[in-house]
Parts: C-alpha cells; sequence; structure tokens
C-alpha cells in the first residue's frame, strides 16, 4: 500500500510541477523572440486582440511542425481596408516560421494541405507557381494538390511544381499524380530534429471522382493509402502524417480506416482551424483542420515527452507578423509577370455589357452633374485606382494595376466579382486614362446612351430621354443600392461594411443627388 | 496510517479517472493538465484561484440553419474556483458573421454564473460554418476560451460543384462531365428551365438531366432529392481557354444555380514536363554547370482519334555539338493519351554558351499526325565554368 502511496505523491508532484511550467510569464518587451510573438494588434479595430500563444511557453519540441494550407489565391491580405485589418499571406507565414527556427532554434517542418489557388486561368498558374516558388524558399518539405490547384491545366501544374533538378519530389499524394504516377511520390520521409517524420496525402473521394483531364492519374483514396500505409509502416518513422485535402469527417473516417497515422492534417471546409487536436475514436491518431484562406497557421510540436507528446496552437497570422523581404520580392515578380502579360495575354477578354451600352467616364457625367462629381472627387472612390499605382500601406513599393482581381474594383467598366472588363471599360493608364477610379457609372450603370440623348443624338423623344434618365438611377429604397455597393465592398475586402448600419453610415460620405 | 493511505488512493485514482474522462470526453491533448493543488494531510486546501468552466459546452452545434439566417446562444459560464474570475469579451473570429459577443456579468465571484451571448448571421459561401468568439479570463490555467458555433448551412438547392473543367481536350474528341443539383426541400427537384452562356463555346455546349439514382442521392445525406447535369463538348472548337456558365432554374429556388464550364482547347500533340512554356514550346533548362551537365526529362502527349497511329521520332537537334535529345518508350498512363519521354542533355565538359533568345537550342520533332507533321521545341540554358 506504501507503494500506491509513494506514486500517489509522484502524480501530484508532477502535476502541480507542469502546472508551474504553464503558468503565465511576465509579458516580454522589445524583440525577443517571445516579444514578437504576442500579440499586440487584433482582427480588426474593433476587436480585442487574443491573449499571448501558448506556444509562447512551450519548451522547445524534437521538432515543431507547421501546418497550413487551403490559401486559395489569397497569396496576401488584399489590403483594402487597411493590412493591419487583415490576416494571412506568405509574407507573414515565412515571419513566422522564420522565428521559431531562427530565433528559438526549433527544428521546423512546414508542410501544406493544399488548395493554393481556387480559380482557372492563367493568372491563377501564375500565382500558383509564385506560391510554389515561396513555399521552397520558405523550407517547406512537402505539399500536395488541392481540389483548386487541380483546376489547373495539368500542363501548367506540372511545369510549376518542377524545382531546380526538374523533379516534383516535394509533391506528394497516394492517389493522385499529373502525367505520369513516378514523377511525384506517393509519401516522403523527412529526418529533421532526429526525428523520422514519414508524411504522405490523399485527396478525398468527392474531390478525386470530380477530377478531369486526361493527364490526371487518380485512384480513390482509401485504395491508394492502404498501400502506402504499408511502405510508411516499414519505414520506422517516429511521426507519421496524413495530409488530407478533404473534409474533416472524411479525414476521420480516412484515420479511423487506415489508424498508422499521429496527425492527420484536414483542409476543411470552415473558415476557422481547429482550436484543439482532436483525438479519432479507436486510434492514436490526432485530427486537425486548417481553416480557409491560409489566414492561420498550425503548429504541432512533437515532444520527447510520453506524457505531453503533441502539443498544437492555431496562430493567426495578424499585423504582428512583419513581412518577410523575401516574400515581398516575390509578390512583386508575381505583379511584374501580370504586367508582362497583359490582359490579353492573362486571357483577360472583354465582354459585352448586360444593357449593351457604353462607359463614357465619370468627366462626362460631371458636365451636367457638376455637385454629384464635385461630391465623388472629395471621396476616395476618386483616387481608387492611384491606390493600386502606389498602395497606401507599407507594401506601397509593388504596384498592383495590372492584376485583375484588384482592378476589378479599382477601375471603372469591370465586372467587380468575375474580374473582366466590359467592352469599353478600363484597359490601362494610357489606352483609357478617363476611366480610371471607381467611376460614377460602376454604380449607375454605362451611360453613352443617356448622354446622347441629352446632347439629343438621334433627336430622341422625350420620353426616350425620360427613360434613359430614369434607367441611370440607382435608388437607395429596397436596399438596391447598398447591394451595388456590396459588390466591392464585400465580406473579404470589407468586413466594415457588413455591420449593422454601415451603408447608412457610408452612404453619408458619398452622399449626393442626381443633377444639380 | 492505513486509512489515510487508502484515502489517497482512492483519491489519485478519482483524479486519474478524472483526467481520462475529461480526455475522452472532450478528445483534445494541448491544454496543459488541469490538476488543482489538493491537501494530502487534512488541512485547509491551497487557494486554487479562479477557474473558468462553461457548463453547457465550449462548442455549440446548431444543426442546419438556412443561409442568411441568423441565431443566438447563450454559453453559461462558471466560476468553479475560489476567487473572483474576470471576464472578458475577446476576439471575435468575423466581425460579420459573429454580430454580437457580450457577458452579462464582467466579474463572477465563487460559485457565480452568468452568460455568454454570441449573435451569429449565417453570411458565408461554404456548406459548414464555424465561428467563434474568445473568452478571455484571468483563470492562471484558462486564460482564453475560445466559444465557437457551428453547424450546417442548409440552401433549398445546390450543385455539388460550382464548376466543371475540361482540360487539354482534342479539338477532336467529344468530352462529358457531369454534376449533381441537390434538392433539400420535401418535394420533388425538378428542373423548370436552363441557359448556357458561353461567347466561344455556347455553341458546342449541350445539357441534359436525369434523376439520381439512390446511390448518388446518398452522397448528401441532408438531400431529398436530386438531378445529375450532364455537360457534352462537342467537337470543333479552336485552340485555347473557354469559359461559360449554366443557368438552371429549378421549381425550389426563384435564385437559378451557375455552373461554371472552364477549360481549353489543346492540340493532339501536347508539350508537357517540368520547366515548360508550353505556349511557346520552350523549355528551360537554367544554369549548366561545366563540370557535371544537366539532364532533363520532358514529356510528348499524344492524344485524339490518331494517338495510336501517330509515330514520333526526333528528326535533328541544334547544335549537334553538347547538346543532345533522345526519345523513349511510350508509356499508356490513361487510356486516352500517350506520353513520349524525350531527355535533353547538356554533357558534362560542354563549352561555356548562353542559349537565349535568337539562340535557342533546338529539338525537330516530325510525327505521322495527319494534321501535326513537325513540331520544334526551343532549349534555352546557359553553360558556366
Amino acid at each position: 500500500m506504501a507503494r500506491y502511496a509513494v506514486l500517489f505523491l509522484l502524480l501530484l508532484s508532477a502535476c502541480q510541477r507542469q502546472r508551474g511550467e504553464t503558468l503565465p510569464k511576465p509579458k516580454a518587451t522589445g524583440a525577443s523572440p517571445e516579444a514578437s510573438l504576442l500579440p499586440a494588434k487584433g482582427d480588426a479595430a474593433d476587436l480585442v486582440p487574443p491573449k499571448e500563444s501558448k506556444f509562447a511557453e512551450w519548451p522547445k519540441p524534437a521538432v515543431a511542425l507547421v501546418l497550413t494550407g487551403q490559401q486559395l489565391g489569397y497569396i496576401e491580405p488584399c489590403g483594402c481596408t487597411g493590412l493591419e485589418n487583415q490576416k494571412g499571406g506568405l509574407a507573414r507565414r515565412h515571419t513566422l516560421i522564420r522565428q521559431l527556427a531562427d530565433e528559438r532554434g526549433w527544428p521546423v517542418v512546414p508542410l501544406d494541405v493544399g488548395s493554393q489557388v481556387k480559380r482557372f486561368g492563367k493568372q491563377q498558374e501564375i500565382k500558383f507557381a509564385h506560391t510554389v516558388q515561396g513555399l521552397r524558399t520558405i523550407g517547406y518539405r512537402a505539399t500536395t494538390l488541392g481540389e483548386g490547384d487541380l483546376r489547373l491545366t495539368p500542363g501548367e501544374l506540372l511545369a510549376a511544381m518542377a524545382g531546380a533538378d526538374g523533379t516534383a519530389s516535394d509533391f506528394v499524394s497516394a492517389n493522385v499524380a499529373v502525367l505520369g504516377r513516378e514523377l511525384q511520390p506517393r509519401s516522403v520521409l523527412i529526418e529533421k530534429g532526429g526525428k523520422r517524420i514519414g508524411v504522405t496525402a490523399v485527396l478525398g473521394a468527392k474531390f478525386e471522382e470530380g477530377l478531369r483531364g486526361d493527364e490526371l492519374i487518380h485512384q480513390p483514396p482509401l485504395d491508394a493509402l492502404k498501400k502506402v500505409a504499408e511502405e510508411l509502416t516499414s519505414q520506422k518513422c517516429d511521426v507519421l502524417v496524413l495530409l488530407a485535402h478533404a473534409s474533416l469527417d472524411e479525414a476521420r473516417k480516412v484515420a479511423e480506416q487506415v489508424p498508422i497515422f499521429d496527425l492527420v492534417v484536414a483542409s476543411g471546409e470552415t473558415s476557422l482551424p481547429s482550436n484543439e487536436l482532436e483525438t479519432v475514436a479507436g486510434t492514436k491518431t490526432r485530427l486537425l483542420q486548417v481553416g480557409l484562406k491560409a489566414m492561420y497557421v498550425g503548429v504541432v510540436g512533437v515532444f520527447d515527452d510520453p506524457q505531453n507528446r503533441i502539443r498544437y496552437e492555431s496562430v493567426p497570422l495578424d499585423a504582428r507578423f512583419a513581412d518577410s523581404p523575401e516574400m515581398l520580392k516575390l509578390l512583386a515578380d508575381y505583379q511584374e509577370h501580370l504586367k508582362d502579360y497583359g490582359l490579353d495575354g492573362l486571357g483577360v477578354k472583354p465582354q459585352p455589357h448586360p444593357s449593351g451600352r457604353r462607359f463614357v467616364g465619370s468627366e462626362a457625367c460631371g458636365e451636367c452633374h457638376t455637385k454629384a462629381f464635385e461630391k465623388w472627387k472629395s471621396t476616395t472612390h476618386a483616387t481608387a485606382t492611384d491606390s493600386l499605382v502606389t498602395p497606401p500601406n507599407s507594401r506601397g513599393s509593388i504596384p498592383r494595376h495590372y492584376d485583375p482581381e484588384c482592378l476589378s474594383c479599382h477601375v471603372t467598366g469591370w465586372e467587380p466579382q468575375q474580374f473582366y472588363p466590359y467592352e469599353s471599360g478600363y484597359l490601362s493608364l494610357e489606352k483609357t486614362p478617363r476611366l480610371k477610379h471607381n467611376g460614377c457609372e460602376n454604380c449607375h450603370g454605362p451611360g453613352s446612351a443617356h448622354v446622347a440623348a441629352e446632347n439629343g443624338e438621334g433627336k430622341p423623344s422625350p420620353d426616350t430621354i425620360a427613360r434613359l434618365r430614369s434607367a441611370m438611377k440607382l435608388p437607395l429604397a429596397g436596399g438596391e443600392a447598398e447591394r451595388k455597393c456590396i459588390e466591392c465592398h464585400d465580406v473579404d475586402n470589407s468586413p466594415d461594411f457588413h455591420k449593422t448600419g454601415a451603408f447608412e453610415k457610408y452612404w453619408k460620405e458619398i452622399e449626393h443627388l442626381g443633377k444639380d | 496510517m492505513k486509512a489515510t493511505l487508502l484515502s489517497l488512493a482512492a483519491l489519485a485514482a478519482g483524479i486519474i479517472a478524472a483526467i481520462l474522462w475529461t480526455n475522452q470526453e472532450f478528445s483534445r491533448e494541448v491544454m496543459p493538465v488541469d490538476v488543482r493543488p489538493v491537501s494530502r494531510d487534512g488541512k485547509p486546501a491551497p487557494k486554487i484561484g479562479p477557474k473558468v468552466t462553461i457548463v453547457n459546452g465550449e462548442r455549440y452545434d446548431f444543426g442546419t440553419m438556412d443561409r442568411n439566417g441568423h441565431g443566438k446562444h447563450q454559453f453559461i459560464v462558471l466560476n468553479d474556483g475560489d476567487a473572483p474570475l474576470n471576464l472578458e469579451a475577446g476576439q471575435r473570429s468575423c466581425g460579420v458573421c459573429i454580430k454580437e459577443f457580450t457577458i452579462a456579468q464582467p466579474v463572477l465571484q465563487p460559485g457565480e454564473r452568468t452568460e455568454a451571448t454570441i449573435e451569429f448571421e449565417i453570411k458565408s459561401g461554404e456548406t459548414e460554418f464555424e465561428q467563434s468568439g474568445t473568452l478571455n479570463t484571468n483563470d492562471p490555467i484558462k486564460k482564453s476560451v475560445r466559444l465557437a458555433i457551428h453547424g450546417h448551412i442548409l440552401d433549398t438547392v445546390r450543385a455539388e460543384r460550382p464548376d466543371i473543367h475540361f482540360h487539354d481536350l482534342s479539338p477532336s474528341e467529344t468530352a462529358t462531365a457531369s454534376v449533381n443539383i441537390y434538392g433539400f426541400r420535401d418535394e420533388k427537384l425538378k428542373i423548370e428551365s436552363h441557359e448556357v452562356s458561353s461567347a466561344r463555346a455556347g455553341d458546342h455546349l449541350s445539357v441534359s438531366f436525369a434523376p439520381l439514382t439512390s446511390d448518388e442521392l446518398a452522397k448528401e445525406p441532408r438531400a431529398k432529392d436530386g438531378v445529375k447535369m450532364t455537360v457534352e463538348l462537342k467537337p470543333g472548337l479552336p485552340q485555347g481557354d473557354f469559359d461559360g456558365a449554366i443557368s438552371v432554374t429549378t421549381n425550389q429556388s426563384s435564385d437559378p444555380i451557375s455552373v461554371r464550364v472552364i477549360g481549353n482547347i489543346a492540340t493532339d500533340i501536347l508539350l508537357m514536363g517540368p520547366n515548360v512554356m508550353r505556349e511557346r514550346s520552350l523549355v528551360g533548362l537554367g544554369a549548366v554547370s561545366q563540370k557535371d551537365g544537366k539532364k532533363l526529362t520532358i514529356f510528348l502527349i499524344a492524344k485524339g482519334p490518331h494517338r495510336e497511329d501517330t509515330k514520333v521520332e526526333i528528326e535533328s537537334v541544334e547544335p549537334t555539338v553538347d547538346f543532345s535529345a533522345k526519345l523513349g518508350e511510350p508509356i499508356r498512363d490513361t487510356a486516352k493519351t500517350i506520353r513520349y519521354p524525350i531527355v535533353i542533355e547538356v554533357p558534362p565538359g560542354a563549352t561555356p554558351v548562353t542559349r537565349g533568345e535568337g539562340n535557342y537550342a533546338k529539338i525537330h520533332v516530325k510525327t505521322t499526325h495527319p494534321e501535326i507533321k513537325e513540331l520544334t521545341i526551343s532549349v534555352r540554358y546557359v553553360v558556366k565554368e
């Protein structure tokens, strides 16, 4: 019996020591690693910032897995509402990883669960290629192709995935390969911090079934994974990781059926990453999801302590993290590529406006609507293109006025959500200077017919003139004007616009009435 | 003494069981084990300080809710410690989706309870909703608690995917793809009309609909009915990208569903591989060390109706010195493609040279394809000492 009492006292003592280790430290000041990992600013100006990161108090892990995914094209925060109000981006991610590796001296293994992009076309191919380059610069050891990436053409994927040696040895998947199965590995073995880490990946069944393209070689995830599991098991790894580009539910089922993994990283479907690791029932597997738009980074510390072998923290990539110069250079190069290709080269073709009318530019509107025009000139809508040429933030040295994803809301005559110009819409500073900025016609519609009628062209009847005038009006009633605003002031780029009473507040800043 | 030891052992067993239960119940690994100091000699236990407990759980699952719906949940917060617990509404994961995050009583005395209320709105393009507010506390063990709202967003009708891709199609073959459309109302899903819009591909796209089988419908457990939309792209489109949309109106929603159709028409003989710029038939070999030389494998892909009959050969290369290209045996990865490897080599000891624009190395390929009889691949590299 005395033996049990001693055991109990040892247990009590250990618990107290563990508790002592996790007591909060005084907040560090200056530029120490701890200080740099403490939040200074929150998600948005009116939101209270998070308290300090838990891993600021971690002891040094044997190895730290840094887990990301679902970038979905957000290679950097847009910056429309201030970079300090938005999360994510490669430049901040690089800084976080560098802080862990260089300042703390942790052995860091970054891994990504895929979907760097989510749309299709030349701009996405360029963005994917730059992201891959960025991941390699940051030091990623393995990634996989997600559903969004696989929308790109196989040829472009293959070209972009190749490293300097011509191979894509860090693009891992048990069930998907581009062009030839031998061109990308089913699994990789990473040695870091004295640990052997086996990593494989799968594309979930729902996405795999939707794959199209003769050059994509794919099979159902479970069949493929069971085969790879045998290989991985024989490698005698210390840690086995599965990157599952799948929903959390599917990742959980896969983990139950192939229960060899220590960690399963799911791409998931919800905006937020896991707050805590989940234990998959009946297995030793821990499961997490990364959230959307790569706004957060998951850090999993692997420790030699058998009582506390794995710890996890989700870190928001907010303005605490300075921009990495290398990634800013990469972003500048990305924009330079967009400039070199031009709209034609990017496949961005002007489309007819549904009204059949053409854009005339705000100056033409201002000839009659002088007061409204003066009001417009006093708003930031009238300098919207300037803020792309020289962005008013810490990334101001990188112009964005060749980027269709930015242009669509910063010039006149574009479809704001689909990123293409209408015929007669803005094309460039040189070709269409009168269509710079977010002009009158973006809300009121193209004005060619109205202007022509007012000028007496074609001898219009009074009814025609009245009808065309009416067509240019954008009523406040019924939410019509507000819906038009939201085409650009969407949740991603203008979150404040979606708060209760926001429209009324912002309308006052641009309030104008028809003709003088 | 024996009674004391028995008591201590029983207490220890209880604590261990509680820890195991807690770990299993909440399936979490990372938080420090919450074991407060206890008395082991009969004296009053030391102060344990403030202790936060969310009585009704830290994650609220609302089940399902219509898109753009809104709701409210009250998390019951208990001070389970022996000192005042300070509470502060901290960061919200999304200022738009979490409309309000309030705490009824900012300081709780030991044993007191209050409500932390989260009011949320389903403003998301996703099908799953998860947002949270962080409750900051002065509990030394749990300085922040994430109060999460989770659930499934319900549409009345939804396509399983927002787009259909046709990649690198042969210009002379028909391609088909399908997407399931699910209805979530009790009534039968009916397609009332559809419209195809695509400046380039509209005339080549045809759309048909058929009821889903029970197996297909089972893929979306919440769906009550479903229709498979099959899209056929007929041959004859010129090379290049195309983009369009199919707008489908059903009996279950006044808003039509839009499915994008995107893709590109390639040629029957395609150049692919690492560092290949396909639109220029250009391969970047990069810097080549004179000492080591460099090899790179690229691929020619034969597809389309003539793929089995097409023979490929390398007719010549330029320069003929310090540069070679060798055609490998054809590989059949999929039923519709044949892959020919081409190993490009700049051998060790090659003379330093820059092969840039106007001076590219060339690989001239000859084929028996009825339309693509020859192809020139340019290779860019610099040999350095």
